[in-house]
Formats: structure tokens, C-alpha cells, sequence
């Protein structure tokens, strides 16, 4: 078995350390004897998301995104294709804004998305900044996710996709609706950084986990040893004024 | 001088003694007594000084670059005040203005200064001498994208009168230039890359993942002629034609180990030097020669320049060295990738290396967002089995960091106690190697903290 992970503008989308979450899935792929194959997709490469496993996109600096925001308009009807064919997809932040249908500028300007998840984004007038935890039932005991939030844009969801978790503390979404990311059949998406999946290894196994079920392998083998992950986890949530038993 | 700045300085005099006598550095917090007693402290004095008032910016080499031109300075038997601890805005300034008694006057004052800090202090300071280092990704949390950063030092340098020195090889700071007051002297520096020592073949900037890739003016993408580190180099623009200008200060590494650098730097003039610098790294060099091009503007001569390039040893946390039992304990502060990258080198390339002790603090002064440790090729240190020990309040980080980067756990210990990971360290590496501590800015402090009260270094507000 092997799977094909597509990093997207591994270049220009590499604000915050986002790489990480690359570097923990191929990791715990090579920990389970299973091969990973690394690509990175640049501007401009001819490459067909459908043929890769997992795809991933973190956020990136205004003039990077807008380069990104030029290359995925030509891909759209590619990556959607993907999305339906459950190709797996974590976007984080300026990453999942992209799959939204638009970001509203101060000034009313609308610069559009890919429309694939059905969120809006709406620049704010304060970055929402710090560390944060929320609570996912998409995952596995304790169900907690734990990261660090940056970023000035309100995002709302749609009827179309459905809350990635509940937060526990920090801002998530918006601020307003308690929501944290989103989930649309294998796509996810979220505003925590970190790097996130290092220490949130059970939602590391769950993207891998759908990305072999979708190739017919039924179990991913024995459990990890993932003491030193959650005693990381257990620091940031402390950190985000999560008590670990509470939460 | 008036009744009120005497005041501010007898208040501040004292505060700093007060804090001292209970053990505290006390870099900052008088100063915010001396602002308090008189705002217009910091303007009054600096008026005073008799040759040059110089601030340093950007995002690595502010305190070294600092230290070197004082030493250069002191070299001409000049009188200099320096912010030396790294307390970097206006309250750190005020302070070393009273600690060394800049109201009964002095020569000059060298101030290093935070990006976001520029425009506020350099309006108190009225600087004759600007150095801008270079512009690197850091503490995103506190100020935002890159160029906010720069913005944030193009609206500090237009307080600037006299001369400005900018780091050519880096495109950001080279761009300022055009934006500086009219009667503003430019003079840029930068590192020849030939002999360097750093990747001199034409690179991709997008396969190395450069913190700037793209042309400030137009949005091309940059192509690469020779680079020295990260995307510092010799930049080109396919699509404008815009590229590094042409440097009037040129440093060439002529031979470097572990220990340090063997270096020439040549000034417009047709003058040039060679001189010993007791810091490794290809980041010191470019310290040096910004150092050197400032302290040539406010008319020091070569000898001088020479005589403070070898009498420096490093600046506070700057590889900083000391003995502890039997073992040389290096202190390197290691606060962002680019610099982390520059020291994890050094490390590695280092035979006598015996272990390594990473401390990471999340605190405000460190950024409390820590994502950037996934940008640090701390892949580098996978080769070899010196023991690797992780300390601080992000210390599981850390460890699952290393652990994702391939290290083998056996070498990996978690110490959360930055003084007991030191001597666990210690206690790990053999005999006469060295014991590398790379830690971030408030764990610095708090490590060096203990260690002056064990007597092992020196107090740093003497830097």
C-alpha cells in the first residue's frame, strides 16, 4: 500500500508552520510500515488532484494567496471532482477560507472562492489570535483539538457543511457561533495551527484512516505509541484553560 | 539640562539600584518610571550626544550588530551607550540612558530597536545612523505578515537624518532606499558570495521556500544568481529588471570553523580590512560588515573597526560561552527559523559538540504562538547520538517536534526546569565537548537569570 499526498503550494502557502501537518501524516505512515508518497503542487504544475489520496493547504501571506487564489480558479472543476470522488482534503485557515464561495474586503469587495465548501468568509475589524480548543464528534475520546488561532476573517456556514467542532475556548469560526472548521464529506477544514496534527494525532489517523478506507484497507494496524503527542496535547489545552478532564 | 530630566534621572537611578540589590535586571521597568516622571527624557538626552545617535533594526542581528558597532566606537575612545540587554523600545532605551549617565553626557548612543517600536522611538532618538539587517518571518502573532513589519520600518526611517545602512542582499530592506527622506545618504552592504561559504549555486526560490520570494515592486518572482542564506543573495527580477544594488561595503568570509570567522570587509574607498571575529555563522559576517558600514558613516577608521570586530566575543545569549564542569556551555539565543537553521548548523558541523538542550517559552516576548518550530530543520540534528534535551513551557512541543523530525527517542529527554535540563545536559555530554543551549528570548533570561547568581556569567545589563 501506498498513498499519494499532495501538498499545495507548499511555497506560497506556508505561513505558520503548517508544513507540519504534512510532515505528521507521512510520518505516521512510515510508522505503520505504509509508504507515503510527498508531491508538492506549485503554481502552474499540471497535476491532477484526483490522483492523489490526501490534498493539503495551509494559508499564506495576501500576496501569496492572491498567486494561489489565480492557480486554483484554473482547478476548480478538478478539485471538485476530487471532492465528490472523496479524495481526502485539510485546509487550514487562509486554505479554508479558498474553499468558501467568497471573502468579503472591509470595503465590500468580494473576492471569490472556490465555492466547494458552503462558508462565507468576512475580513473583521481585530485579528482573533491565541491559543484555542475545541471539541469534535467527528473524533475519537477525548474528542479535543488543540492549536493556536491567527487570523482576521469571520467565517460562517452554510446549510451545505457542517461544523467541524464546538469550541471550548478561543474564538473558532467567528466568534459568535461557537462553530470550529468545517466538514464536508472528506473535506476539512479549520483555523488551528500549531502545527496542528502533530499533537492532535487521533485527527491525523482519522484523515488517513478515510484515505485508506477509500483505497479498501480495512484497518491501519496497531495502535502508535502516542504518549509524548497527548502529553503535548495536554499542555495545550491547559494552555487554552481547558482542564483535560472537563473537556 | 532641566529640573525635570534631572528628576526622571535620579528616580530611574534608583529604581535600577533598588532592582538590582533584589537581583533583577531591571532593563525595562525603570525606564517606564523615567518616561512616566519626564516623556521628553529620551529627546532631551539624546540631544546631548556629542557624535552619533544610531538605531538598529530588523529581524535577526540587532544585538550583535549593536555590540559590534559600540566596540568599534569604544575603539576610537568614544563614550557609548547602548540598550545592551536587548530591551529594545523606548523604556529599555531610557533606561540605559540613566545606567550609564548619558545626562553628563556622552559620545554616542548605539540603540537597537524593535521593528514596531522604530517610528515611536526614532522620533524621540532623532537618529543620525540607521542599520536595517534584514526582514525574516517572525513572532507572526505579534505583528502580523512581513509586510506589515516593513511598513512599520519605512514609517520609522523617515525620522532618520544622515546616513542609513541597508542589507542589500535582502530585497525587503534593499526596497527601502527609495522610500527614505531625500537628504538621507544610503550606503549598502552585503556579503560576496564567493567565498562565503553558503549555497552559491542559482537556486529556485520556491524550492528552497524563502520567506521572500517575490519582487516588492512588481510581484515577479525573484531568480537567484548566488545566495549566502535564506533568501538573502543576489536577487534578480525576470519581469522588472529590478535587482540587488550595487553594495558600497563588502564582507567576504576568507575561512571559518566552529570557533569563528576569518573575514575581509572593503569600504568604498578602496580601503579594506581583515579581521578575526570570535562568532561563527554566515548571519555573523553580515553583523559585521552592517556594523562596520555604520561605524565608517559616523566616521570611525579601520583600526578602530578592526580593534572592535576582534575584542568581540558575543552579545548577550549570542553564543555566549561559559564553563560548567569540565564542559564549554555555549548560549545561543534562537528565536525564529532563519536563525535557528544558521545555529542548528553549527551545531551539527561541530565535532566537539557533546549534547544540546532546546528551550522553548511561549511568552509574550517569544510569541505564544510556537508553529514556527515546524519550520526549523531540526532534522539536522538526526545524524550523530549526542543526547538532545527539551526544556521549557512548550517543552512537549519540542519533543514531538524531534520525534516527527526522526530523532531517536533514546536521546530525547524532557527536563521542564531550564536550569536542572542544563545540568542534565551537562551531565550527558563527555568531558571537555560542548554543550549547546539554544534557547528563545525569555528562556535566555530566565536561564542566564540563574547562572548570574551561580556567578558562571557575567550581569547582562553590562552586555
Amino acid at each position: 500500500m501506498r498513498l499519494r499526498i499532495g501538498h499545495m503550494y507548499p511555497d506560497l502557502m506556508n505561513l505558520y508552520g503548517d508544513r507540519g501537518n504534512v510532515i505528521a501524516l507521512a510520518r505516521r505512515l512510515q510508522w505503520r510500515g505504509i509508504e507515503a508518497e510527498i508531491v508538492g503542487i506549485a503554481a502552474g504544475d499540471a497535476a491532477a488532484l484526483g490522483d492523489f489520496d490526501l490534498l493539503f493547504m495551509g494559508g499564506g501571506q495576501d500576496r501569496e494567496q492572491a498567486i494561489v487564489c489565480r492557480d486554483l480558479e484554473a482547478r476548480r472543476e478538478d478539485l471538485r471532482r476530487a471532492m465528490e470522488a472523496d479524495v481526502v482534503l485539510l485546509a487550514v485557515c487562509g486554505g479554508y477560507q479558498l474553499l468558501g464561495h467568497y471573502y468579503r474586503m472591509p470595503d465590500g469587495r468580494e473576492i471569490p472562492g472556490l465555492g466547494i465548501l458552503d462558508l462565507h468568509t468576512e475580513a473583521g475589524p481585530t485579528r482573533m489570535i491565541g491559543n484555542a480548543a475545541c471539541r469534535s464528534e467527528y473524533l475519537p475520546e477525548p474528542g479535543t483539538l488543540v492549536g493556536f488561532e491567527n487570523h482576521g476573517g469571520r467565517t460562517y456556514l452554510g446549510p451545505g457543511c457542517a461544523p467541524l467542532a464546538t469550541v471550548l475556548s478561543g474564538h473558532g469560526n467567528n466568534g459568535e457561533d461557537g462553530g470550529e472548521g468545517a466538514v464536508y464529506r472528506n473535506v476539512f477544514g479549520t483555523y488551528l495551527h500549531g502545527s496542528l496534527l502533530p499533537k492532535n494525532p487521533h485527527f491525523a489517523d482519522l484523515l488517513l484512516g478515510r484515505a485508506l478506507a477509500r483505497r479498501g484497507a480495512g484497518t491501519m494496524g496497531d495502535p502508535l505509541d502516542d504518549s509524548l503527542e497527548w502529553r503535548a496535547h495536554r499542555v495545550a489545552l491547559g494552555l487554552a484553560g481547558v482542564d483535560g478532564r472537563e473537556a | 539640562m532641566g529640573i525635570r530630566a534631572r528628576l526622571a534621572h535620579i528616580f530611574g537611578k534608583l529604581g535600577i539600584r533598588v532592582l538590582r540589590l533584589l537581583g533583577r535586571a531591571a532593563t525595562t521597568a525603570p525606564g517606564r518610571v523615567i518616561l512616566a516622571v519626564d516623556p521628553g527624557f529620551i529627546s532631551r538626552v539624546s540631544g546631548q550626544v556629542r557624535h552619533s545617535r544610531a538605531v538598529i533594526t530588523g529581524t535577526n542581528g540587532k544585538t550583535t550588530t549593536a555590540a559590534l558597532l559600540e566596540g568599534m566606537m569604544a575603539g576610537a575612545g568614544w563614550k557609548v551607550v547602548r540598550n545592551a540587554s536587548g530591551s529594545n523600545m523606548a523604556a529599555g532605551i531610557a533606561t540605559a540612558l540613566v545606567d550609564h549617565d548619558a545626562i553628563s553626557g556622552c559620545d554616542a548612543l548605539v540603540a537597537e530597536v524593535d521593528e514596531a517600536a522604530l517610528a515611536g522611538v526614532a522620533a524621540m532618538v532623532q537618529p543620525d545612523l540607521a542599520v536595517v539587517t534584514n526582514f525574516f518571518r517572525d513572532q507572526l502573532d505579534r505583528y502580523g505578515e512581513l509586510d506589515r513589519t516593513v511598513d512599520l520600518v519605512r514609517r520609522g526611517l523617515e525620522r532618520v537624518r544622515g546616513t542609513a545602512c541597508l542589507n542589500a542582499d535582502d530585497p525587503r530592506v534593499a526596497d527601502l532606499a527609495d522610500s527614505l527622506p531625500g537628504e538621507v545618504d544610503t550606503v549598502f552592504f552585503g556579503l560576496a558570495g564567493e567565498a562565503s561559504g553558503g549555497e552559491r549555486d542559482a537556486v529556485d526560490p520556491a524550492a528552497a521556500g524563502l520567506d521572500t520570494q517575490f519582487c516588492p515592486r512588481c510581484g515577479g518572482r525573484f531568480t537567484y544568481e548566488g545566495r549566502v542564506f535564506g533568501h538573502l543573495g543576489d536577487y534578480r527580477c525576470p519581469d522588472c529588471g529590478w535587482r540587488r544594488p550595487a553594495r558600497h561595503v563588502v564582507g567576504r568570509i576568507l575561512d571559518a570553523d566552529g570557533a569563528g570567522l576569518l573575514m575581509a570587509i572593503d569600504f568604498p574607498d578602496g580601503d579594506s580590512l581583515v579581521a578575526k571575529l570570535g562568532v561563527p555563522g554566515a548571519y555573523n559576517a553580515y553583523n559585521a560588515v552592517g556594523a562596520a558600514a555604520a561605524a565608517r558613516a559616523a566616521g570611525i577608521d579601520g583600526p578602530a573597526i578592526r580593534a572592535g570586530l576582534e575584542a568581540f566575543t558575543g552579545a548577550f545569549g549570542r553564543m555566549e560561552r561559559l564553563s560548567l564542569e569540565d564542559r564549554e556551555v555555549v548560549l545561543a539565543l534562537s528565536k525564529n527559523p532563519v536563525g535557528f537553521d544558521q545555529i542548528l548548523r553549527a551545531v551539527a558541523d561541530d565535532a566537539g559538540t557533546g549534547a544540546v538542550l532546546v528551550g522553548i517559552n511561549d511568552g509574550h516576548a517569544d510569541g505564544r504562538d510556537i508553529s514556527w518550530l515546524w519550520d526549523v530543520d531540526f532534522e539536522m540534528l538526526d545524524a550523530g547520538e549526542v543526547p538532545v534535551v527539551v526544556s521549557g513551557t512548550r517543552a512537549e512541543d519540542m519533543a514531538v517536534r524531534l520525534k516527527y523530525g526522526g530523532l531517536d527517542l533514546e536521546r530525547l529527554q524532557i527536563v521542564g526546569d531550564l536550569e536542572g535540563a542544563l545540568e542534565r545536559a551537562v551531565e550527558r555530554s563527555p568531558r571537555g565537548a560542548r554543550v549547546y543551549a539554544l534557547l528563545t528570548y525569555t528562556a535566555m533570561l530566565g536561564l542566564r537569570e540563574r547562572l548570574e547568581r551561580r556567578g558562571l556569567v557575567g550581569e547582562m545589563w553590562r552586555g
